[in-house]
Parts: structure tokens; sequence; C-alpha cells
């Protein structure tokens, strides 16, 4: 009896920064936002990111929102100013409802401290990606 | 109807995939970026995207709060870069990043870092908590 080959990954998806982005502040804002139509699958995410802040001691705090959905978080401090910290979530959303899919990572540096948080992605300094897998398993 | 193990040529697919960790414990005192051991992969794709994981845990074996960068280099351009401040105790940081299309033939994907101040160490022969490690995989699009 025949067998079908069971596809895993439907789809991929990527969103990266790729010019230098600032931020101050200290309510969460978009930083990566990205559009995928889907059928009823999980969605696998990946989110990467390293940032300086102008503020010994300043952090960021990041959130994963899929479809509406506060989904996962990180955060990290530079304990000068200046210093670089990074961060990363991986992720599994359940099954989604088929169609199209806003994921939003957004940021903002710690009301306690403040400073600026900078991503410069150019000759490799630092980044901030997300990436997605549309599977069915 | 497509038989076993047949594909749908439609469907994106991880064409080829390749691993590799350093073996071995290494220090650095450069500022400026230099190969991370073994961490390189040399690859023949068929011209396609590639997607690199790279995950790292580090310490420094003289100075506290001291960054230590990381980058990863496509055919020899920085492609993008992390940095982390650690101290002797370590710490760790990721890169995600994913190619544009990369012409038919070999390419080469490897990591450097660099440390602002003092001996940048990975430990990854004899710490179980440091390492790094690079995984590319070339996907249809």
């Amino acid at each position: 009896m025949p067998l079908f080959y069971q596809e895993s990954v439907v789809q991929t998806a990527f969103a990266e920064i790729t010019t230098t982005t600032s931020t101050t502040s200290l309510t969460h804002v978009d930083l990566l936002t990205l559009t995928i139509t889907t059928g009823a699958n999980p969605l696998l995410i990946y989110v990467s990111m390293s940032s300086e802040n102008s503020a010994a001691n300043g952090w960021v705090e990041a959130q994963l929102i899929v479809s509406g959905v506060v989904s996962a978080g990180t955060a990290y401090h530079s304990t000068s100013s200046g210093f670089g910290n990074t961060g990363s979530i991986v992720w599994k959303t359940p099954p989604l409802t088929a169609g199209s899919q806003l994921i939003r990572l957004q940021w903002h540096v710690g009301a306690l401290i403040g400073g600026s948080a900078t991503i410069t992605p150019s000759n490799g300094v630092n980044h901030a990606t997300l990436y997605v897998q549309e599977v069915t398993v | 109807m497509p038989l076993a193990g047949s594909r749908d040529a439609a469907t994106p697919q991880v064409r080829n995939s390749a691993f590799v960790e350093q073996i071995s414990d290494i220090t650095t005192t450069s500022t400026t970026f230099v190969d991370l051991g073994n961490v390189s992969i040399t690859m023949v794709t068929a011209g396609a995207p590639c997607v690199c994981f790279f995950s790292c845990s580090a310490s420094n074996a003289t100075m506290n709060n001291v960054i230590t960068s990381f980058r990863l280099m496509v055919d020899g351009v920085a492609a993008r870069g992390t940095k982390f401040t650690y101290n002797t105790t370590g710490g760790g940081t990721t890169l995600t990043y994913r190619t544009g299309t990369l012409a038919a033939g070999s390419h080469i994907f490897k990591i450097q870092w660099s440390v602002a101040a003092g001996t940048g160490r990975i430990r990854a022969l004899t710490q179980i908590d440091e390492g790094a490690n690079l995984l590319v995989e070339e996907i249809d699009r």
C-alpha cells in the first residue's frame, strides 16, 4: 500500500533590520513585522536580536505577537553605556486558523533606566531577524 | 498521485544542511575579527537561499564586563553580527540569518569573533556549558 510523503515545511518567510534602528520608547513598539498566508498549520518562529544601550544597566524587552496574541518574550541588559547584549526566542504556535497571519516583534527600553537602544546591522555589528516556517507537524 | 517518498516540486524543502561545532577549547585576545576555531562550513548549493543558525556560549578568562562580538561571513562578506557582554562566568548569544538566493556552486559560511579586552574563551571541550555551533540549511525559497 503506497504511503505519501508528509511535507513538514510548507513555506518560509524572513524579515530583518537592514538599517540602523533605535528606540527610546518605554512601551512596546514594532521592530519587525511579517505577514504570511497560511493553511491551518502551526508556525515555527525564530527571533534573534542584539543591540546596544546608551545607558549603563539599561535594558531591552521584546515580545513576539502572532495574529494579535502575545506569545513569547525576551529581555537583556547592557552593563555599561554603549555595551551590547542579545536575546532570542524559539516559538511554536498551535495550528492557526487558515488565512493571513501578522507576526510582529516589538521592543522597548526598560522604564527604570531608559536610554536609547540601537541596532546597527551594517558590517556585522548587531542584528534583529525574524524567521518563520509554516509546518504541518 | 505521488508515489511513496515523492515530493510536490512546488513545495519548499530543505535541500541540504550542514552542521559544525567547535571541538576544542579556544581563546582569543584579538580586538579585530578573526576566525572562530573550526566553525566554518563549505556547502555546494544548487542556487537557493540558505538559513544560518549560530549559537554560542563563552566567557572571559581575565576580565569582567567585556563585549565580545561575533559575525557571520558568507563568501567573505560580513552578513550580520551579534555581541554580548560577559564576565568570567560567561554568557551566550545567537544569530539567525537568511541569505538571498546564492548562485549555484560552493559557498563558505564561517563565524568570526573578537573581544574588546581580555581573553575571550570558548571551552568547548572541557566545559559543557560553553560552545559554538553553526547550522546551515539550503532551502528552496
